[in-house]
């Protein structure tokens, strides 16, 4: 039982079963780091589900009136919001959008908001606004920019064609003569052919249009120049309504309420970022659209100032500018009731939310 | 169990020299940041309130001078107007020509488009222009308008709005013209222009490379331009922003904090909604560009306490060092001291108290070593002089024995037990002798050609009555069996085997002695079938004055040192000895040696 004398043994702490605790304590550090790292950095848990198939019937052919759309489609948007939208250009004029809506073979529908308003009113549709694309009516009078007629005065003793079909140009071309206190007898009423072309060959002085489209001179076979032409808009004399908006049956309202909000969420996103990016929009508008680009790139630039007004919000609608439709309505005798309970024809339940969160995020 | 203990020692050493060491800095490094962080950051609010002050006060005096001039303007043309208005309702000529006359003076107040670049003058019943310097306005009816609504009251100053007339973001000014007796009788309104407001904006001395002042309106669209794009106006009205700033501010609040801005830049940053205008003022300024010092002192700060860690860590080791090593040398030396070897030094050379404890230890063991001497010399003086007499006695008894011829039958029993007695006696002072022999290393062999299978029978033959009595079977080598050795030695080493194994066995057990040869050793093979040896008493059975937890069951007498003289002696003589043994079942006793033991004369 000799004893051994461990002469170099060196001690030193942390060593044998201590070296086994902080090797375990490292461990769990860097183990607990990892945990952390993944969850916050690593790749987000995508949840599968099937997007949900939504069908929009726009209310006119594709163009970059409907660029907002196109956009969130384009950009994920709708993806984002479990949506997959497809649109439907406007092509036959023998069904009213409205009815298509009634029918439930599309989900949303954009619309003239005068048309809704009369529609609603007469048939008692099952449609509701939910917000409203265009807060301006475009609809105008194009003038050749020698004739100098810039301004209602000066259509007194001139003839102006009415191009069909397009029944609000009608409509408000009577609410702003009313405005203006020019009587309808001293104007001369004709039709003309969607070229437009008896305004270029002098067969009539004025011709009804929409101020997002850049007139055309099918002898020339050329867009005009802005400086060729002027423009009356109906709706700086006057006759300032709604134009497009979006509406949708209150069936979906009642029974798909988060359908609704997603695909307005997206769409208004799809506005903004159209705001925000016009060269892009354009881009975009061009895959769908069949129109030259020039005219596209015209009507976008129109567009954004009618969805846009920066006196609020886009999408977001008024009281009184639905009061204001019934009350040109009135004027031109279409709907006969004056105590019309406007707030029927719309909701704001998800313009509300939507921008509360906004405000929130 | 005393290595644990050492280890756990130095860690715990060096652990609290690391916590006294490096909390407190950690504590000091955190609450100073702290402390600096939070006064940079009342420094930096105090700096952005100071820029959101002087940037809200120069729009205000911008737009209350754009108010002002307007103002101005409607003086010089009132009177105009008034003549104007008069003429247009009595239907005269004179109207064509007085509006002539106000838009002569609108147009030269215009001067440059400096800061209008638009006068036009509303109809006070329809809101329809009746006169503008720009012609094509004319006849346009602004009847829903802001401006025209709240300027036919008093001075209307609308915020910047997308005009759908101009194409372009705007900010129009209106006010009423009245006539003499108050009655406002038309709505003069100056179209501003953008370029004066922007230019507040877009100066940002004194906010670094990242700060910047922005403007929103209450629907999130911003009204400046980002340093992101340089200030160009296209940002304006164009770009919605969200942040939580933002929304608070919008809410017509004020504030100022640590956040996120529009663009997810975490910022430091003040706000505060501006009610005379309608919109939201803020200020902000990238949160790492704002505290790039204090980043920097912390990252020095980390460093130095990195390296007092590590300081701590190095004097903690060396400290427990300094302590454990020696308290190592004196466990190690206290249990060479306790096997005995009170020769043993501890070696710790210090003055301290450790120092002081191994001498005191040094100083102890050789107090024991005189002690422990004393009483050997004691023993080796008391045996001597016991030994004398006993053999006189021995010799004495056995004459008697043989030569009493008058001894009763008792008497000669009790000289039997007389010689027993003093026989027993004789061995024990023998054994006492051997151990201060064999502990002084006075043992001398001289070999000599011994035939071990005698030796073994006539110790056996020593126990005949005892074996038969307890009916033992005893197995014996019958060769002869010759090797070169001490007689002493093998003496010494069969009487304790061959006594243990007669008495430890029990009755009707065996006992077999063989006897083998190596190359150049022989080996003595005893076993019994005895009562065994414990587990726990294993380790020590060689050790002096150590017997078998067991062994009192079966044997009274003995003192314990047959065995430890033996292996001494085993030792000494080159060979070795061990056994095997399970308790209750048996032991065998192996003692190896050399087949020629060398000469050894040692006599002190």
């Amino acid at each position: 039982m000799k004893f051994k004398i461990k002469q170099f043994e060196i001690v030193l702490p942390g060593m044998d079963k201590n070296k086994k605790t902080i090797g375990i304590i490292l461990l769990m550090a860097v183990i607990l780091f990892a945990v952390f790292y993944w969850f916050k950095y690593g790749p987000e848990k995508k949840v599968e589900r099937p997007l949900e198939k939504i069908t929009v019937q726009l209310k006119w052919q594709h163009q970059a009136q409907f660029a907002g759309n196109y956009i969130a489609k384009e950009k994920g948007f709708y993806e984002r919001e479990g949506l997959d939208v497809d649109f439907l250009p406007y092509e036959t004029f023998e069904r009213r959008i409205e009815d298509i809506v009634v029918n439930k073979e599309v989900d949303f529908a954009l619309t003239s908001a005068n048309r809704f308003v009369a529609l609603k009113v007469e048939e008692e549709l099952p449609l509701k606004a939910i917000a409203v694309i265009y807060k301006v009516n475009p609809d105008n009078l194009y003038t050749l920019r020698g004739s100098d007629i810039t301004r209602p005065e000066d259509l007194i003793g001139k003839t102006i064609g009415f191009i069909d079909p397009n029944p609000d140009a009608n409509l408000l071309y009577y609410a702003m003569l009313e405005k203006t206190s020019i009587s309808n007898a001293q104007i001369n009423e004709a039709t003309a052919s969607p070229s437009g072309i008896e305004l270029i060959k002098g067969d009539v002085d004025v011709i009804s249009g929409y101020s997002t489209n850049l007139p055309f001179d099918p002898v020339s076979e050329r867009f005009l120049d802005k400086t060729e032409f002027n423009e009356i808009l109906f709706a700086d004399y006057g006759a300032k309504m709604y134009s497009d908006v979006l509406v949708v049956h209150e069936d979906t309202i009642n029974n798909r309420p988060d359908v609704v909000e997603k695909f307005l969420r997206a769409t208004l996103d799809g506005w903004r970022y159209v705001i925000e990016h016009n060269d892009e929009a354009l881009d975009v508008t061009m895959k769908y659209s069949e129109k030259p680009v020039e005219h596209q790139r015209y009507m976008l630039e129109k567009s954004i100032r009618l969805v846009h007004t920066g006196d609020s919000p886009i999408g977001w609608m008024e009281k009184k500018e639905w009061e204001n439709i019934c009350r040109i309505l009135l004027e031109q005798n279409i709907l006969k009731d004056k105590k019309e309970d406007v707030e029927t024809f719309y909701t704001m339940q998800f313009l509300n939310k939507i921008y509360t969160e906004y405000g929130e995020e | 169990m005393a290595k644990n203990k050492k280890q756990k020692l130095s860690t715990r050493l060096v652990v609290y020299f690391l916590l006294i060491a490096v909390l407190p800095m950690v504590v000091i490094g955190y609450v100073s940041q702290q402390a600096s962080q939070k006064a940079m950051q009342s420094h930096l609010f105090d700096h952005l309130l100071s820029v959101l002050d002087l940037k809200e006060q120069e729009i205000n005096e911008r737009v209350d001078d754009f108010a002002y001039s307007l103002g101005f303007v409607e003086k010089l043309i009132r009177d105009d107007v008034n003549k104007a208005y008069k003429a247009y309702k009595n239907g005269g000529k004179e109207y064509k020509e007085q509006c002539g006359v106000i838009e002569n003076k609108l147009e030269q107040l215009l001067n440059n488009k400096e800061i209008f670049f638009e006068f036009f003058i509303m109809d006070v019943q329809t809101g329809e222009i009746c006169l503008s310097t720009d012609q094509k306005q004319i006849g346009k009816i602004k009847e829903a308008n802001f401006y025209f609504q709240e300027g036919k009251r008093d001075v209307f100053i609308q915020n910047i709005y997308y005009s759908l007339t101009l194409g372009e973001p705007a900010m129009t000014i209106s006010i009423p013209i009245k006539d003499k007796l108050g009655n406002t009788i038309a709505v003069l309104a100056g179209r501003l222009t953008l370029d004066k407001l922007k230019n507040i904006m877009s100066q940002r001395a004194g906010l670094g490379e990242t700060g910047e002042t922005y403007l929103v309106n209450k629907f999130n669209f911003l009204l400046s331009g980002l340093i992101e794009n340089d200030g160009k106006e296209d940002e304006i009205l164009k770009k919605t922003v969200y942040s939580e700033a933002i929304n608070n501010c919008l809410k017509h609040g004020e504030g100022a904090g640590l956040h996120e801005n529009y663009n997810d830049n975490l910022v430091i940053g003040v706000y505060r909604w501006m009610p005379e205008r309608d919109m939201c003022i803020l200020a902000e300024i990238d949160q790492e560009e704002a505290f790039v010092h204090i980043r920097k002192l912390v990252n020095t700060m980390w460093v130095i306490i990195l390296l007092a860690i590590l300081a701590a860590f190095l004097v903690g080791v060396l400290l427990s060092r300094s302590i454990v090593r020696p308290l190592k040398k004196l466990t190690e030396g206290a249990e060479i001291i306790g096997k005995g070897d009170f020769k043993y030094k501890i070696r710790v050379k210090r003055k301290d108290e450790l120092g002081q404890l191994a001498d005191t230890f040094n100083k102890m063991a050789k107090d024991l070593g005189k002690i422990d001497e004393i009483k050997s010399n004691f023993i080796s003086v008391v045996s001597h002089q016991v030994r004398t007499p006993l053999t006189s006695i021995h010799w004495i008894t056995e004459r008697l024995l043989k030569t009493c011829a008058g001894c009763t039958q008792h008497d000669r029993k009790y000289l039997k037990d007389i010689g027993v007695s003093v026989q027993q006696l004789s061995v024990l002072v023998d054994e006492l002798l051997n151990v201060t022999k064999v502990e002084e290393g006075e043992i001398s062999f001289f070999p000599q050609k011994i035939n071990v299978t005698h030796m073994v029978q006539s110790y056996f033959d020593e126990y005949e009555s005892l074996l038969a009595g307890k009916k033992i079977n005893v197995s014996l080598p019958k060769e002869s069996f010759d090797v070169v050795s001490d007689e002493m030695l093998l003496k010494n080493i069969l009487r304790t085997l061959v006594s243990n194994a007669v008495e430890y066995t029990l009755e009707n057990g065996s006992i077999k002695v063989s006897l083998s040869k190596k190359e150049d050793t022989f080996v003595i093979k005893i076993k019994d079938t005895g009562v065994g040896i414990r587990e726990k008493d294993k380790a020590a059975i060689f050790d002096k004055f150590t017997r078998g937890s067991n062994a009192a069951v079966v044997k009274t007498g003995g003192i314990g040192l047959g065995l430890y003289i033996i292996k001494r002696l085993t030792e000494l003589a080159g060979g070795k000895i061990w056994f095997e043994s399970k308790e209750n079942e048996g032991t065998t006793f192996f003692v190896e040696l050399p087949l020629k033991l060398k000469e050894v004369e040692r006599i002190k």
